[in-house]
């Protein structure tokens, strides 16, 4: 036997094996189960984060705050505009009033130049 | 490569597929952190070793194996002696658990004592030990077997 013989018959004795036939398959399937369910896990992931688990109830306050500010900003302006209303109402009213009263002044100082004149 | 080191270690074809199919599934996971060929081909190594030697471990099975047991190459080799090759394989399939993976290393994978430690994350000494005392140890069978001196 030569020198380092025993390396050079271990070398060939330990040549590498081929995988069974259907082998990179059937890891191939495996991966792509692996993928799909990686792929359902990390919607479920996503869900978990915090932020993403409070936007919707964060988005439904913002939804309620939003719609009830807009109904007290609609009875506000109603009230004003019930306020203005009565105002003008009576503006008109002691309007109405004091042009009767004028009306009369005017009548009995008519009535008094025609009094005169006779 | 990763299901013939698992073979080897394992000496269970049915084994060492599930071993090589665990560690393609984790190559899969942990690729985007692998930065090049060569850290791909390192890492396959250090997984399938450690998984193959764990999975030795929890079987606790060492029962003096069958000729057929021993894995067979697909490829013939030059100037090859079938009957020497085949006697190699399973005088190397009967050795330690840990000496048996720094042959396979060594031998099959044709890696230096150094790329081995870092492998089997030990030191090179020991590496080189292992493999002084199982050469000296094959070499020993050999002889019997041959009933010539083989250095």
């Amino acid at each position: 036997m030569k020198p380092n013989e025993i390396d050079e018959q271990l070398k060939r004795a330990l040549r590498r094996c081929e995988p069974p036939e259907g082998f990179a398959d059937r890891v191939l399937a495996r991966v792509e189960r692996e993928a799909s369910r990686t792929t359902s896990r990390s919607v479920w992931t996503v869900w978990r984060w915090p932020f993403l688990r409070w936007a919707p109830i964060a988005a439904l306050i913002v939804i309620a705050v939003t719609g009830i500010s807009y109904q007290v900003h609609e009875r506000q302006q109603e009230a004003e505009a019930r306020a203005a209303k009565q105002q003008v109402m009576l503006a008109l009213r002691i309007t109405g009033s004091k042009l009767r009263v004028a009306k009369q002044k005017v009548k009995s100082v008519e009535a008094g130049k025609v009094e005169n004149k006779l | 490569m990763v299901f013939s080191i698992a073979l080897r270690f394992v000496r269970d074809r049915s084994v060492a597929e599930e071993l090589a199919q665990d560690v393609f599934l984790k190559l899969y996971r942990e690729l985007p952190r692998l930065e090049s060929p060569e850290h791909v081909k390192f890492w396959l190594r250090r997984v399938t070793s450690h998984r193959a030697l764990d999975y030795i471990r929890g079987a606790h099975r060492r029962a003096e194996l069958a000729l057929d047991d021993v894995p067979e190459p697909t490829v013939a080799g030059k100037h090859n002696d079938p009957l020497m090759e085949r006697s190699l394989r399973k005088l190397v399939s009967s050795l330690p658990d840990q000496a048996r993976a720094v042959i396979v290393l060594r031998y099959q994978e044709d890696m230096e004592p150094q790329e081995i430690a870092e492998v089997l994350g030990i030191p090179a000494a020991t590496v080189k030990s292992r493999l002084r005392r199982s050469l000296a140890l094959l070499r020993g069978k050999v002889q019997r077997l041959v009933g010539e001196p083989i250095r």
